[in-house]
């Protein structure tokens, strides 16, 4: 086992070398490429003061040197042990306790270092977050349409899948923020950023006005979500759909009230509609679990709204709030695309394995489909989806590009884009490589999940 | 036995017939086929549907064909395209032998369109509205919707980002327009061409470099394999995204540059899947007969190896016209992508970066987006289904 | 002896997602306390359809039972209908009243779950009034009852560290853990070695002797049948043809059928008089060796070599057909395809017709591949789906000069599919319209359109029902009298050597450990492996008398 993992983790040496290599060859090969020149271009400087400036960036980069040897130059500013730089640029003695250095970026002339250290931990919450919500979400629903194989939910969930799997990300985001958090239509949630400022001083949880707002809160909540909950587990199948539809119907009048005013208009007859057929397809699915988890959400926010309408006055949102408001959108953007390919896979992983032999012996074993299902085939579908979440991190990698964009989150993706568009050689180079690192030890750890999770595979 | 008795009794039906057969009794695959084909339809057809300058004109007396004189060198390689398909398709022959010979008329007409058509370089796109109103058309025959990608309405004195059927001067803008004043949906239909150019040949060049780096792996394995897989790794641990976003933002934007490098960071997929067919195929029974029978190598890989393991690279390459599709709109939603030319993701672009939501901007290029990726994911489940030997509904039992 | 279960004008029909098609027509059997009930039939006769039908075990919603009863009775005579019991009335059958056995021993047990989980579930299932430690208890018996070496370590093992036959015995532990009265056992054992097969059928036996269950076997291999079955069923298109006490059936068939499946047994074919041959041999290799390296560690280093043939010597000569026999993994294919150099052997040398090629490469050996040829086991992937029968028969031709133009090779083919008996119009056809009997005659076809003068026959008939292997078996004794070609015949099934070899070869972990005349060594081996081996076999005449 520790022969493996050192294998792995020195296999990776060449691999982000290449890595560097080649977005390094990109940036050199291109036309103009990267020159003092084209960093002092654009700024409005005297002659003398631009030629200062160029030299300064040529000792410093050695941006008039052969690629080669810049990049020979880079990668031992990089390595732990290497040669001393000097001041002027010039190489010093061997050294092996000079520690990696990422460089300066042009830009923001500050080193890289502290850059990333501001920035990727933003891109990782994100990330954090949207791992676990892709997994439960998607395998509740894939376990849900691998039981009704061929009925309607199965039906449904995969063209609705499908569907989501295809919605871009920007096209998402766009709606989200058109829709939901800008002026002209609900503005529910803020339209980018990570907190509010006056929500940094404030307190972490949520401040009430007066101790009888807590508990109405409390009481509210309670009481919704608990109702809620005990109608998808008890109520039968026709009623939990009418009431459902009645609930959806509602709400989306509620939501159309909140742009359109009180009085009724086309946009409250659509919105009601629209609540009350999804609303009611969703009461009448079939799994009772998924049934539960969806009715207790939908009572937390119904209670919350009623609690604050029935007056239990909030006089900060706190700082947790705060935070959590301002990730909803973001986080939903990512998962979304993620979730669905993960639930059709998670489908078909456990269609597969129903049919299996062992599920078959299990059945003649005298086991219940449900136990089979649960017990026997659960484990072994779950191996391709550890297989995949390898695939998972650089994909999320990418959307969090777009969705830190869009939402104005300094993370790293928007800081890749800003790296790339300014020719930013130090960033784009560091960026890559910390990117490609952590795909690498995605993969890793999804190889020894998978050995942990399958007794058959073992490393030597 | 008598001579007679060799000749043919009614062949039966070859792989590809079967799984195209299996293919189109799905409603997915059948939906998806029909939207694609719409889309290639505009494409060819864009200057005829959307054009500022009128098809037909009678001005002064005169009679003119604006449309068609200001038909460029692309305009008339699509339409020769599309041509030289139909032909194509009617033509006897080999699937594969036909589909080459298609790719290298159009190359050819591609060729003669660049070196003789030369519309004037200057379009005038405000002068038939002036001539309009100056009162000296006599009879004008308007394009569907009659404003070009690119014409962005100057005449009008106060053009700029309305909401559809908003503008004024009695202008009519199904889609609205755009942030410099353009109809939105000329723009889309004209950006048609760039998602199905960019889709096609971005994944062609991708299964290209994929199949060649994949079978060399496969066939070969040893060093070539490990090698090559390091190579493979590379590219699968860059998020294509950065690799993307690195290449554009160095190697300037045209459309054909964007189509060679989505194709180049995009490769390492096929490369797997082919790797992993020819690693399972050289075992196969009917691979070793081959090589019993002393075949040369040439066939053993191009008659025997590869058409056996096209059948997961189909399935592969449907679903990577729509990432190609996907990353075009993305790039260019990122203020990376085309300049001037028109793009779905551009429009989108737009639709926020005004400090108010332009919903059409959002809505009709995000939905023209979202359909292209749907129909292409359509027919490449569809497809999966199709060739999957466990799905298919064999005739015989045995 | 009391009755058990009875089947009676059982209708099952399976769909494939829109047809629905028959399996099960109208069977009817009994099967009693005590007694072992063979089902016996050739693949698609519906005998496994009808032990799932009994078990409930069917894809859901996938079949459908027309008509027809099933029924178990207890010890008072009193019984249950299974055929559309409630799911619950089943699942308490189901390992409780009746165990079942599958074919697959490598993939019938839960990979990731140990062998006690699995064995205790059947516990705490049907015998809920026992606490863990007896069950624990429980399993480390079931598991010593079946000679499971080591069953209290075994118990904390998976799957996957046992071979094919311990899992199976572990399966039988897990169908009698909880003493069932009937013991359903689905092909058992054609998946295992036949040493391996032979304890497997003893231990059954045994056990079932032991406890007086009824034992409902299903099986395609008559001499299965001849040692272990009390009473026999014969299926054919899902109808019972004829149903009596073993000895019947094998010595006196009724129905027709039934005397052509036995007549069809390699044993019972009528023996063809040979010609002696001697010549020069046609295939000579001498010390060969083909070795495989295991690579270990840090920077893969080869650490081992697996010795997958070891120092072999064999020839072949022009007509006369060579059995090479033995038992899975003892390196027989890999020897037959370094013979053909399809694999590089490591040491020794080859020589066909008096000519090293052991070394030859590129072109020179391109050219010399027309005189030995090789078809291959499965017929699934023997054959190149995308390409018609005619090209595949053709393009050999065509790259070694056969024939002046394609017309006349065409008519070469033909004349081809004649000899192997096969419709001329296959030619035109795409491999996956033929059965898998005619699929390995049109390998045979593309293997004798070189005209070679040596044909390696790699297990080709061991995936084919009795009555098609009867008419290969026949064809190729047939080619090799007329053409006098050489042929290496690799099996494992003793039957065929008996019929076809004039000589047999047994191999065991990468040597030859034997060879001689079949008939010498059939019937007085000298080698202490062969003799195991063949007393493992099944016989038809093992049927006691």
């Amino acid at each position: 086992m520790l022969t493996y993992l050192l294998r792995r983790v020195l296999l990776m040496v060449p691999t982000l070398f290449g890595i560097t290599v080649i977005v390094f060859a990109v940036m050199a090969a291109a036309p103009g490429g990267i020159s003092a020149n084209t960093l002092v271009d654009g700024t409005n400087l005297e002659p003398e003061a631009r030629k200062a400036l160029e030299d300064y960036y040529n000792r410093l980069y050695g941006l008039d040197q052969p690629a080669p040897v810049q990049y020979l130059r880079w990668l031992n500013n990089i390595s732990p042990v290497g040669f001393e730089r000097e001041a002027d640029g010039t190489l010093g003695a061997f050294s092996f306790t000079k520690g990696p250095d990422l460089g300066t970026s042009f830009r923001y002339g500050r080193p890289v270092t502290d850059l990333l250290a501001e920035r990727l931990p933003i891109t990782i919450l994100l990330n954090l977050l949207s791992i676990p919500l892709i997994y439960a979400v998607s395998i509740a629903i894939g376990v849900q349409a691998a039981r009704s194989r061929g009925g309607r939910f199965d039906v449904a969930s995969n063209v609705v899948l499908l569907g989501l799997w295809s919605v871009p990300t920007m096209l998402a985001g766009v709606l989200f923020i058109g829709f939901l958090a800008s002026e002209q239509h609900w503005r529910w949630f803020p339209t980018g950023g990570l907190v509010r400022r006056e929500a940094v001083d404030q307190t972490f949880l949520p401040w009430f006005a007066s101790g009888t707002g807590v508990l109405l809160m409390l009481a509210c909540t309670a009481l919704v979500t608990a109702l809620l909950v005990w109608a998808a587990a008890r109520a039968p199948q026709r009623a939990r759909q009418i009431g459902g539809g009645v609930l959806g119907a509602l709400l989306g009048w509620v939501m159309a009230a909140d742009v359109a005013g009180f009085m009724p208009g086309v946009l409250h007859l659509m919105l009601a509609a629209c609540g009350a057929a999804l609303l009611g397809a969703l009461a009448g699915i079939q799994g009772t679990a998924l049934r539960i988890a969806l009715a207790g959400g939908v009572g937390l926010m119904l209670g919350i709204g009623i609690a604050r309408a029935a007056g239990a006055e909030v006089v900060q949102a706190g700082y947790l709030f705060d935070r959590a408001w301002h990730l909803i959108l973001p986080v939903v953007t990512l998962s979304y695309g993620g979730l669905a390919f993960l639930a059709k896979l998670t489908r078909a992983s456990l269609l597969e394995n129903l049919a299996a032999d062992y599920a078959r012996t299990a059945r003649a074993k005298g086991v219940d489909e449900e136990t089979v299902l649960w017990r026997h085939v659960f484990r072994n579908s779950l191996l391709p989806l550890i297989t995949v979440s390898a695939t998972l991190l650089p994909s999320l990698l990418a959307g969090s590009v777009i969705v830190e964009s869009l939402f104005s989150i300094d993370g790293m993706g928007k800081l890749a884009v800003e790296a790339v568009q300014t020719r930013d050689r130090e960033l784009v180079l560091s960026v890559t490589l910390i990117s490609g690192l952590l795909t690498l030890a995605g993969y890793l750890l999804a190889d020894l999940a998978y050995a942990i999770a399958d007794p058959r595979v073992s490393y030597d | 036995m008598t001579e007679t008795g060799v000749t043919p009794v009614q062949p039966s039906q070859p792989w590809s017939r079967r799984v195209l057969a299996a293919l189109l009794v799905r409603t997915g695959a059948r939906l998806g086929l029909a939207w694609i084909a719409l889309l290639a339809l505009v494409a060819v057809f864009a200057p005829f549907i959307a054009n500022s300058h009128p098809l037909y004109l009678v001005v002064d007396g005169e009679v003119r064909f604006p449309a068609i004189r200001h038909l460029d060198a692309t305009d008339w390689t699509w339409l020769a395209a599309f041509v030289l398909g139909l032909v194509m398709l009617r033509l006897p022959g080999h699937g594969l032998l036909r589909l080459l010979g298609w790719f290298a008329s159009v190359g050819v007409a591609a060729a003669i369109a660049w070196f003789t058509v030369a519309p004037p370089q200057l379009a005038i796109y405000e002068q038939y509205r002036e001539w309009e109103t100056a009162g000296r058309v006599e009879t004008m025959v308007r394009a569907p919707i009659p404003y070009s990608a690119k014409d962005y309405l100057r005449d009008y004195g106060d053009t700029g980002i309305e909401a559809p059927l908003k503008a004024h001067d009695g202008r009519t803008h199904w889609f609205g327009t755009e942030d410099n004043g353009a109809d939105v949906a000329a723009r889309m239909i004209h950006a048609a061409r760039v998602a199905l150019g960019i889709g096609f040949i971005a994944t062609g060049i991708a299964l290209v470099i994929g199949t060649i780096i994949g079978g060399l792996m496969g066939y070969f394995s040893g060093v070539v394999d490990i090698i090559g897989m390091r190579l493979v790794e590379i590219f699968e641990a860059i998020p294509t995204l950065f690799l993307l976003l690195t290449f554009v933002a160095f190697f300037g934007r045209s459309i054909y540059m964007m189509m060679i490098i989505i194709g180049i960071t995009s490769w390492s997929g096929y490369a797997r899947y082919v790797r992993a067919e020819f690693l399972r195929l050289r075992e196969q029974d009917f691979v070793q007969a081959a090589i019993a029978c002393g075949l040369p190598l040439r066939s053993i890989l191009f008659r025997h190896m590869l058409p056996n393991g096209v059948a997961p690279l189909l399935v592969a390459a449907s679903f990577g016209v729509a990432s190609a599709i996907l990353a075009e709109a993305t790039l260019s939603f990122l203020g990376l992508g085309l300049v001037d030319d028109p793009s779905w993701g551009q429009l989108l672009n737009q639709a926020v970066q005004s400090s108010t939501f332009n919903w059409w901007l959002a809505v009709f290029p995000g939905g023209a987006i979202f359909l292209t990726v749907f129909a292409y994911n359509l027919v490449g489940e569809a497809l999966r289904d199709a060739v999957d030997p466990h799905t298919q509904r064999s005739g015989r039992a045995s | 002896m009391t009755r058990l279960l009875e089947i009676g004008d059982l209708v099952t029909e399976l769909s494939d997602g829109r047809d629905w098609m028959r399996a099960v027509d109208g069977t009817s059997l009994e099967v009693r306390r005590g007694e072992t009930f063979c089902l016996v039939g050739e693949s698609g006769s519906g005998k496994s359809v009808t032990a799932l039908s009994v078990m409930g075990l069917l894809p859901y919603a996938r079949h459908r039972h027309p008509a027809g009863s099933v029924r178990l009775f207890d010890d008072s005579e009193d019984s249950i209908e299974l055929l559309g019991a409630r799911e619950d009335a089943l699942a308490r059958v189901r390992g409780g009243r009746i165990g079942m056995i599958f074919q697959e021993p490598m993939t019938s047990l839960n990979p990731v779950m140990t062998i006690a989980e699995q064995l205790d579930e059947v516990l705490v299932l049907h015998r809920p009034e026992m606490d863990a430690e007896a069950r624990q208890e429980r399993i480390r018996s079931a598991l010593a009852e079946v000679r499971i070496p080591d069953p209290q370590g075994r118990m904390r093992e998976y799957p996957h560290r046992l071979s094919g036959g311990q899992r199976q015995r572990v399966m039988i532990a897990m169908a009698l853990i909880c003493e069932p009265a009937l013991l359903i056992a689905d092909e058992p054992t054609t998946a295992l070695d036949v040493t391996v097969q032979a304890e497997i059928l003893r231990l059954m036996r045994e056990l079932q002797e032991r406890r007086g269950m009824g034992l409902l076997f299903i099986t395609h291999d008559f001499g299965v049948v001849a040692k272990i079955a009390d009473r026999v069923g014969v299926m054919r298109h899902g109808r019972l043809v004829e149903s009596a006490p073993v000895a019947e059936v094998l010595r006196r068939p009724q129905h027709e059928y039934t005397q052509q499946l036995i007549a069809s047994l390699p044993e019972r074919l009528p023996r063809l008089a040979r010609r002696e041959m001697r010549h020069r041999p046609l295939v000579e290799a001498r010390d060969l060796s083909v070795h495989f390296p295991v690579r270990r560690g840090l920077l893969r280093r080869v650490v081992d070599h697996f010795r997958a043939v070891d120092g072999v010597s064999l020839d072949v000569h022009p007509g006369e057909v060579v059995a090479l026999v033995g038992e899975s993994g003892c390196g027989k294919t890999t020897l037959g395809r370094a013979l053909l150099r399809l694999i590089e052997p490591t040491a020794g040398t080859i020589a066909l017709e008096g000519q090293d090629i052991t070394h030859l490469t590129g072109d020179a050996m391109r050219g010399l591949r027309r005189r030995m040829q090789v078809v291959f086991q499965d017929p699934g992937s023997s054959l190149n789906p995308r390409l018609p029968i005619a090209t595949t028969l053709i393009e050999p031709m065509r790259v070694h000069g056969i024939g002046e133009d394609d017309d006349e090779r065409r008519a070469r083919a033909a004349a081809l599919l004649e000899r192997v008996e096969m419709p001329v119009d296959s030619l035109w056809r795409y491999p996956h319209e033929f059965s898998g009997g005619q699929r390995q005659r049109l390998a045979i076809a593309r293997a004798l359109v070189l005209e070679p003068r040596f044909v390696l026959c790699d297990e080709i008939t061991s995936a084919l029902d009795v009555s098609v292997q009867a008419g290969i078996l026949k064809l190729l004794r047939r080619l090799v009298e007329e053409e006098g070609l050489g042929m290496l015949f690799i099996t494992h099934n003793m039957g065929v050597v008996e019929y076809l070899a004039d000589r047999i070869a047994v191999m065991h972990a990468g040597r030859i450990v034997e060879r001689g005349r079949t008939a010498d060594v059939l019937a007085d081996p000298q080698d202490e492996y062969t003799r195991t081996l063949l007393a493992a076999v099944p016989r038809l005449d093992d049927l006691a008398a």
